[in-house]
């Protein structure tokens, strides 16, 4: 097992805690037990903690799936190869690329562990952010990989010129952008200089671009890095159908690389891990992209409204909030993060898990504006209740 | 075949769905289907036509899964933009409906993305270059791929006469190897091995090699007749480094949900849960898998319509004079005396869809899964023409 000392190695003072082995692997299963131990019923909660999309895939892509499942569920007794293909060619075609350069996966984790898998090892570090999206770095832990962690700027952004640095002899740089929990987005005019200014410095470096929430930005100017990633066969794009396609719970997700390099991930890629029902309701997802081109920005603006909405509610006390860029928040909530976690869920409100070394600081997740303004109610009466505590 | 995207997903103008969606829906409940749904308006998505050819390649159920698994599928549809562990049937839940149907907890069981996802992880947890995996030749082949991808040393036994698991060689290569994949029933043979000789095997190994793990490989289970067999569950609970892999596509008609699991000593569990997937399994999959456990009698009912189906092909065979191996799944292994290639693609032109080469069987054997009691009537008239038998008509005069 790993000694903490090890993914320590490049890890400011104060970072300890967030990788460490004992942290389980991911802030999903994480969250299961937060939950667990807060005794809430799904239903009668409201989430706010795991960037999921209330409003779910839609109605289109719902008709499409049930008119496949069908009454009696046939379709389910077959293994779902002969949807496989369909879905791997619809992705190729809505970025004008060649089926060979899809991976299709279990939700983009699956992607991420590919990569990590392949592009990290005991001798050539897995880097990223502090803190960042953790299925990488729990499964390089798991593996006992060579970690880097670099501390965010002040303003919660990745510090471009420190992870260069970090690039230096390791194998993998993990880039979420937009960075999960912080929210925030590189300056787009510099995100694609610097990826390339770091495949400079270590001509061994793979960079994966983690893209989960790019449907959910609204900086102008910024682009996805897929045609990046088409032509430069050291770059990987990962994307899911979770967050603004509102499919978390189907687990489906996708990596668009140079053909060379998805065969590569294939080598190691569980095959055969995406069930039918995600197949078809991902294929009918995309199909809708091309016959209703206003879907998703329809759904970036709403989504950017409830995120408007929490972050003046915050402001309004006083409680800044990074630029956004997600379908989530990252807030300081002016006490300790525990404390405020387990009073919005004694009120029903579920919110994010802590992100240490950021102690006060709070992820909040972007759910319709009818349960952001419930949502905020609750969360008043915490703060409000916190305020009084220290007066 | 190849299917195009265009072919399942052609998207109907408004007022046409109703029509094209038909095509989605079998034949069977098709009235029920549009007294429950009405016309539906707005774009229907139409999957691969279902045309006349017969799949008996993919061991597969060819009815899909009972009523109560649909239903409960279909009742997750409101938790789809949920993670697994925020929908209305969570994945602990499953754990704990299973856990508690061998006497355990949810602790006792890991899910995974049908049972193919475990067994790799076994794999990847127990063997190395100096750790072998001990298996048979030949026996489901997907640990063997993962332990040559991983760079694990492969000791694969022949099998006996009668195309069984030779479980005293694999004992004895069993000692110092580091995980023996016991496929019981054992695909593509469709042996079986009873409780009584896997206790004795299991018992011996652990004796003399308690650091070697075992994994035994249920995925037939539900569709074995042979008396003395029954399931290793219990020796999984007894002994470390023990467990059971189920699959819910087979009987449960749902291979294409991807949902499957590991049964064992909580040990044992928490060594193979890391390398799973973050939420291999979908909160439908799950939920049907859920929705299947409530309803036995259904599974009762599919055991034995696949044994009569099952008696049907493995009559015919005897009745020529070939000799398919008495099977205790939803496949038939047979000798009939030239390659399976051949048999295959002459099988193939006339619809027929029959399973692939399995070395070192290949020059005489094929594997033939078990579709509906029609389907096998018609599969069986066409092996009659394909391997130059007289006909059933025939046979009789």
């Amino acid at each position: 097992m790993l000694s903490r000392r090890s993914f320590l190695s490049h890890a400011s003072a104060g970072a300890a805690g967030l990788y460490a082995a004992t942290f389980v692997r991911s802030r999903l299963r994480e969250q299961y037990a937060f939950a667990a131990q807060m005794g809430i019923a799904p239903e009668e909660a409201i989430n706010l903690a795991n960037n999921e999309n209330s409003l779910g895939p839609g109605e289109f892509v719902m008709d499409a799936l049930d008119s496949v499942i069908g009454p009696e569920g046939v379709i389910a007794g077959r293994y779902p190869f002969r949807f496989s293909g369909p879905v791997r060619e619809a992705i190729a075609e809505k970025w004008g690329v060649k089926p060979e350069n899809v991976l299709v996966g279990a939700g983009s984790t699956q992607i991420l562990v590919d990569c990590t898998h392949q592009y990290a090892s005991k001798e050539k570090a897995l880097v990223g952010s502090l803190p960042t999206y953790e299925e990488c770095f729990g499964y390089a832990n798991l593996m006992g990989y060579r970690t880097k962690a670099v501390p965010l700027t002040a303003d919660f952004t990745m510090d471009l010129d420190q992870t260069l640095h970090a690039c230096k002899g390791s194998g993998m740089l993990f880039y979420c952008n937009p960075n999960n929990p912080v929210a925030t987005l590189v300056d787009p005019a510099q995100s694609k200089d610097f990826l390339m200014r770091a495949l400079d410095v270590e001509k061994n470096l793979r960079i994966l671009v983690d893209e989960a929430y790019i449907d959910y930005v609204t900086t102008p100017g910024h682009e996805t890095m897929i045609p990046t990633a088409i032509e430069n066969p050291r770059i990987i794009v990962a994307r899911t159908f979770s967050k603004a396609y509102g499919m978390a719970g189907l687990r489906v997700g996708y990596a668009i690389a140079h053909e060379d390099t998805i065969a590569e991930l294939d080598e190691f890629h569980l095959g055969n891990s995406v069930s039918t029902p995600a197949l078809v309701a991902a294929n009918a997802a995309l199909e809708r992209d091309k016959a209703d081109p206003d879907y998703l920005p329809n759904e970036k603006k709403r989504n950017a409204e409830g995120r408007d909405f929490i972050i003046k509610f915050f402001a309004d006390r006083g409680l800044s909030a990074t630029d956004a860029q997600t379908n989530f928040i990252f807030v300081d909530v002016g006490m300790p993060i525990e404390q405020f976690q387990a009073a919005c869920a004694a009120e029903g409100v579920r919110v994010g898990r802590p992100f240490p070394p950021l102690w006060t600081r709070c992820r909040i997740s972007i759910g319709t504006m009818d349960e952001m303004q419930r949502g905020a109610a609750k969360m008043a009466t915490v703060l409000d209740a916190a305020q009084k505590m220290a007066a | 075949m190849k299917t195009t995207r265009r072919s399942f997903l052609s998207l109907a103008p408004a007022g046409a769905g109703s029509a094209a969606s038909l095509h989605a829906i079998s034949a069977r409940g098709r009235e029920a289907w549009e007294a429950e749904n009405g016309f539906r308006g707005g774009p229907v998505f139409v999957p691969p036509p279902e045309d006349d050819e017969i799949r008996i390649s993919s061991n597969e159920n060819p009815l899909g899964p009972g009523p109560s698994a649909v239903a409960a599928l279909r009742e997750a549809y409101g938790s789809i933009m949920r993670y697994p562990m925020n929908a209305q049937v969570s994945g602990t839940d499953l754990r704990n409906k299973i856990g508690g149907m061998f006497g355990g907890k949810a602790d006792n069981v890991v899910l995974s993305a049908g049972s193919g996802e475990i067994l790799r992880t076994a794999v990847r947890t127990y063997t190395g270059p100096d750790r072998p995996l001990v298996t048979a030749e030949c026996s489901y082949e997907s640990p063997v791929r993962a332990a040559r991808y991983f760079g694990a040393q492969v000791k694969a036994l022949p099998l006996t006469g009668g195309l069984g698991l030779d479980l005293d060689k694999m004992a004895g290569a069993a000692i110092g190897a580091g995980l023996v994949f016991l496929c019981n029933p054992n695909n593509p043979t469709g042996t079986v091995h009873s409780l009584a000789d896997v206790t004795d095997f299991v018992n011996f190994v652990k004796k003399e090699s308690p650091y070697t793990a075992i994994l035994l490989d249920e995925a037939y289970y539900d569709y074995a007749s042979h008396p003395g067999f029954d399931t290793g569950a219990g020796l999984a609970m007894e002994h470390r480094d023990v467990f059971v892999a189920r699959t819910f596509s087979k009987a449960f008609g749902m291979a294409g949900l991807r949902v499957g699991y590991g049964f064992g000593q909580a040990g044992t569990i928490a060594k193979l849960a890391p390398l799973q997937l973050t939420f291999g399994t979908s909160v439908l999959s799950i939920a049907a898998a859920m929705g299947s456990l409530e309803d036995p009698d259904y599974i009762k009912k599919e055991i034995q319509r696949n044994e009569a189906a099952r008696k049907l092909t493995h009559d015919f065979f005897s009745g020529h004079g070939l000799d398919p191996v008495p099977s205790n799944t939803n496949f038939i292994f047979v000798n009939i005396g030239r390659p399976a290639k051949e048999f295959r693609e002459a099988c193939a032109e006339r619809g027929i869809m029959v399973g692939r080469d399995f070395p070192p069987y290949e020059d005489t054997h094929a594997r033939i899964s078990i579709g509906t009691l029609e389907e096998m009537q018609r599969a069986t008239a066409v092996f009659a023409e394909v391997l130059g038998l007289a006909t059933a008509d025939n046979q009789q005069q």
